[in-house]
């Protein structure tokens, strides 16, 4: 059943350049002032999704849906202008001989002039730009920049705004501050909004829900919770957050055991005893304790100032990492106690069964 | 900036001594401004002034604004749009650059003037035996030098449409624009500095052509300047005229450089170059094709034709044609202008690179400023300060030594290679410089630290490096100066006729046809710049 409320509509869509197949039958959905993210490595096509949801690029097969009217199919497509849509880019793409307020007021069609100024200034306040309305985008920062793409995006009031890239011309520090003023923004306003990024901390503060995309197809579309708790493909669970991945064999219900001993939780698939599986281990889910009779071996250590990501080496030869305050400092080839405190394991079905 | 820390650079003096050398031309022809004779004036305001005023003013207007609409559509087409026959017309709408105004001016007349086959074929028409068409009118002079000159305003909207990047055009889409809206209010604004920097091109070489017009016996200030000398045997009055048209070409050079600074804000390239071209369709790709062939045809194709069909003829009717000493005479002075201008440009880039200050940024600027000094004014400015050394030595000779030399410097041929070298420095120096700012600076603080002084340097880094880029410079600067014409007319020494010499005693007389083959052989070379330009542009 269809709700009412879906906004963008992505129904099984195919796209390929000269034999190359870029998209291989994507669908997702976006509720109305939902905030949706794509991530993936770059070329995964998740650039292109956007551009053909856009209007940029046609489509070989499925359709797009914008507020209930189809806007791409195999045979028609509705230029970008008339899809009702807003776009920030990733260079923003602003116009340079335009100064803040004539970009930003770029895209309204209001004839009245003092309606328009009306908006201008709302956005101003909004994207917090309230004095650098006169200055040209070469006069201002990178992150002032985005902003004014932001903020003329949002000014047509489209029903859709799409965000390719947004953060990644920001250095990292103003990049994580603009994620939360921009979700901020995005939700004061209450658009719908798809975002597109290779970077996971971008997709995790800004979206409500997280496609994660791989050569062409969405693998799991999900919460942010989840796509990093509960990931459902291998794929997944490697681009996603660090982790390890070691092997073990199910010995009972919600019980298996590995190279960190024999683990008791929630196992995320049902599997019969004797079942060979891959384990997924986040850093945070293995404890340090120096009493523990389980022991690792140092092989690498980051320190990242309130703790240490250690890389250890089990007795099985594998890795897993764990991460520990730094006050405990531990030398490379230290054996140290570890303590596994894993309360859903994340399993897949292990392809290497020799073990 | 490299050794900034040393104060007292002998280099430097190499960047002073060659503004001077530019400044003493522009210096004489603004102190003939400041000290106006009375006489002279009240005469050009009666009899000329008016006339050139206002045949100048049709003929800027009107070539900037034919230029204007025919390069920037071609640009926009080419650079932007996609349509059957792209690429071929990308690169081959840049040919008529090789085509020099005067030989494209008396083509034209050839075909079109009153005994011309155009007209007879028009009066054999009924009802038509008598009809007239005078052809050598304005219009018809700025078709002709904007047919030549359309490819600056071409070539540089077309590069700034295509870096403009896709994005920009994408997201004036999203703001509701369709693709001719996005062209005016996006497009075209922002290559505002690249059209108006490829007009004032234009509008330079305008001002500055003098075999063209001459040919249409179309008064402007350069043909003035010239009777005014040659005619009147008046040094002073062509040197009055020429401080008026100096000034509306240093007027030129300053807009021209206050765009080019602003380019760099209007960049908007870092979008990367993937550019997803306008497809035209159906009857809108046939009728931009068929434009862009009826542009390449008038301005290239038929010119170059009838150019080989005339000189086929001359050559078959067994009439003396042998250029061979014209040939010979502008290829030395052509070489030797090509060799020292590229020396200069060498010392002048170094100089630059070792201390890039403002003040020396300014004075290259300032030795490099003669591309926009128009032939005749150069001449006028170059000669008058060697009459005047000439006097000087020789009364001094004669007072010492009691003893009448001749002319020292007059009529030789160091006399026109002065005034080569001022008007075509820019071109030299230009390929020179970007090639030189292309080899690192560590290198030079490398060559610094290991003891070699800043002559090694440059013999032994810059020079085996800049090869490519002198070789541009030598071959521009060649084909510069077999083109010219003004200067060389009015410099030259006797026995010194060069190709542009010998077509405009030709056309003088109205021999057209016996123009076409020295014609011909500049249209050759030109193309060879044009060549080097397109292979450039396609990288």
């Amino acid at each position: 059943m269809q709700l009412d409320n879906t906004l963008l509509k992505v129904n099984d869509i195919y796209k390929s350049f000269d034999r190359d197949d870029v998209i291989k039958g994507v669908s997702l959905e976006l509720n109305e002032g939902e905030i949706g993210c794509l991530l993936g490595p770059s070329g995964c096509g998740k650039t292109t999704l956007l551009r053909i949801i856009a209007g940029f690029e046609i489509v070989q097969r499925g359709e797009v849906i914008i507020a209930g009217q189809q806007v791409s199919s195999g045979s028609k497509i509705v230029p970008p202008e008339q899809r009702n849509i807003g776009m920030v880019f990733q260079d923003y793409a602003l116009f340079p001989h335009l100064s803040v307020i004539e970009n930003i007021a770029f895209g309204i069609s209001k004839s009245d002039r003092r309606a328009r100024r009306k908006t201008v200034d709302h956005l101003l306040e909004l994207v917090g730009l309230e004095g650098a309305g006169k200055a040209y985008p070469h006069e201002l920062s990178g992150g002032q920049q985005q902003r004014v793409a932001l903020a003329r995006a949002l000014a047509p009031e489209p029903k859709l705004l799409l965000l390719d890239e947004p953060f990644s011309n920001l250095d990292v520090t103003l990049r994580e501050k603009l994620t939360v003023e921009v979700r901020d923004i995005l939700k004061a306003s209450g658009i719908t909004a798809l975002m597109v990024t290779h970077n996971q901390f971008e997709a995790f503060s800004v979206a409500d829900s997280v496609g994660v995309i791989f050569s062409g197809s969405i693998c799991q579309w999900d919460s942010a919770y989840n796509i990093y708790h509960n990931p459902e493909t291998l794929e997944v669970a490697r681009f996603v957050g660090d982790g390890a991945i070691i092997r073990g064999v199910v010995t009972g219900p919600n019980q298996v055991s590995c190279g960190l001993g024999e683990l008791s939780g929630n196992l995320s698939l049902p599997c019969d005893s004797g079942c060979h599986v891959d384990l997924l281990v986040r850093p945070e889910d293995v404890l340090h304790d120096d009493h523990s009779e389980v022991g690792a071996q140092v092989v690498h250590k980051s320190f990242r100032g309130p703790n240490t990501l250690y890389k250890l080496e089990l007795s099985t030869s594998e890795i897993c990492l764990a991460l520990v305050s730094s006050h405990h400092n531990h030398q490379l080839g230290e054996q140290i106690g570890i303590v596994p405190e894993v309360e859903n394991l994340v399993v897949f079905p292990s392809v290497n069964k020799l073990l | 900036m490299i050794f900034n820390n040393c104060k007292r650079d002998p280099w430097r003096y190499i960047v002073w001594v060659l503004a001077a050398f530019v400044i003493i031309p522009l210096a004489t022809i603004f102190s003939s401004f400041l000290t106006p004779e009375k006489e002279i004036w009240e005469h050009l305001a009666t009899t000329l002034l008016p006339e050139l005023l206002t045949n100048t003013f049709i003929l800027v207007t009107g070539v900037a604004s034919f230029t204007v609409v025919l390069g920037v559509s071609l640009g926009w087409f080419t650079g932007a749009c996609d349509f059957p026959g792209r690429r071929f017309f990308s690169w081959s709408l840049a040919l008529p650059m090789a085509l020099p105004a005067y030989v494209m001016a008396f083509i034209f007349l050839g075909l079109m003037d009153f005994s011309g086959p155009l007209q007879r074929l028009i009066r054999t028409l009924p009802g038509l035996e008598n009809q007239m068409i005078e052809v050598r009118t304005a219009p018809f002079v700025i078709i002709v030098i904007g047919l030549t000159l359309y490819p600056y305003v071409y070539l540089l909207s077309r590069a700034s449409f295509m870096n403009q990047g896709r994005a920009i055009l994408e997201a004036s889409r999203t703001l509701g624009m369709n693709p001719t809206q996005a062209f005016f209010k996006v497009a075209l604004p922002i290559s505002r500095p690249w059209i108006v920097s490829g007009l004032a091109l234009v509008l330079m070489e305008t001002l500055a052509d003098f075999g063209a017009v001459s040919i249409f016996n179309y008064n402007t200030f350069t043909t003035a300047i010239y009777k005014s000398w040659f005619g009147f045997f008046s040094l002073k009055a062509a040197a009055q005229l020429s401080s008026l048209l100096v000034f509306f070409a240093l007027a030129l050079v300053m807009i021209e450089g206050l765009y080019r600074s602003r380019m760099r804000y209007f960049d908007t390239s870092h979008g990367g170059p993937v550019h997803s071209r306008l497809q035209l369709r159906s009857w809108k790709g046939v009728a931009v094709t068929a434009y862009c062939s009826m542009i390449l045809t008038i301005a290239f194709i038929v010119p170059l034709v009838q150019l080989i069909v005339w000189s086929l003829e001359v050559i078959q009717s067994g009439e003396s044609v042998n250029y061979f000493n014209y040939i010979l005479k502008t290829l030395i002075l052509g070489a030797a202008a090509a060799a020292l201008i590229c020396f200069v440009s060498i010392l002048l880039a170094y100089a630059r690179r070792r201390d890039s200050s403002k003040i020396n940024r300014f004075l290259c600027r300032v030795a490099t400023i003669g591309y926009a000094l128009p032939g005749t004014v150069l001449a006028v400015g170059i000669v008058i300060p060697v009459v005047w050394g000439d006097n000087f030595v020789q009364k001094t000779i004669s007072f010492l030594f009691n003893f009448e030399s001749g002319p020292i410097l007059q009529g030789t041929v160091a006399v026109m290679l002065g005034a080569y070298l001022v008007r075509f420095l820019a071109v030299g120096f230009g390929s020179i410089d970007s090639a030189m700012q292309n080899i690192k600076p560590s290198l030079d603080e490398a060559a610094a630290i290991l003891g070699k002084r800043g002559r090694e340097t440059l013999w032994k880094i810059h020079f085996p490096l800049l090869q490519k880029g002198l070789l541009t410079a030598l071959v521009l600067t060649l084909v510069d100066v077999i083109k010219e014409m003004p200067i060389t007319l009015m410099t030259r020494p006797f026995g010194w006729d060069t190709l542009a010499v010998k077509i405009y005693e030709l056309t003088s007389e109205g021999e057209w046809m016996r123009a076409a083959l020295p014609g011909l052989y500049l249209v050759i070379a030109g193309m060879i710049p044009v060549f080097i330009l397109i292979r450039k542009m396609e990288k």
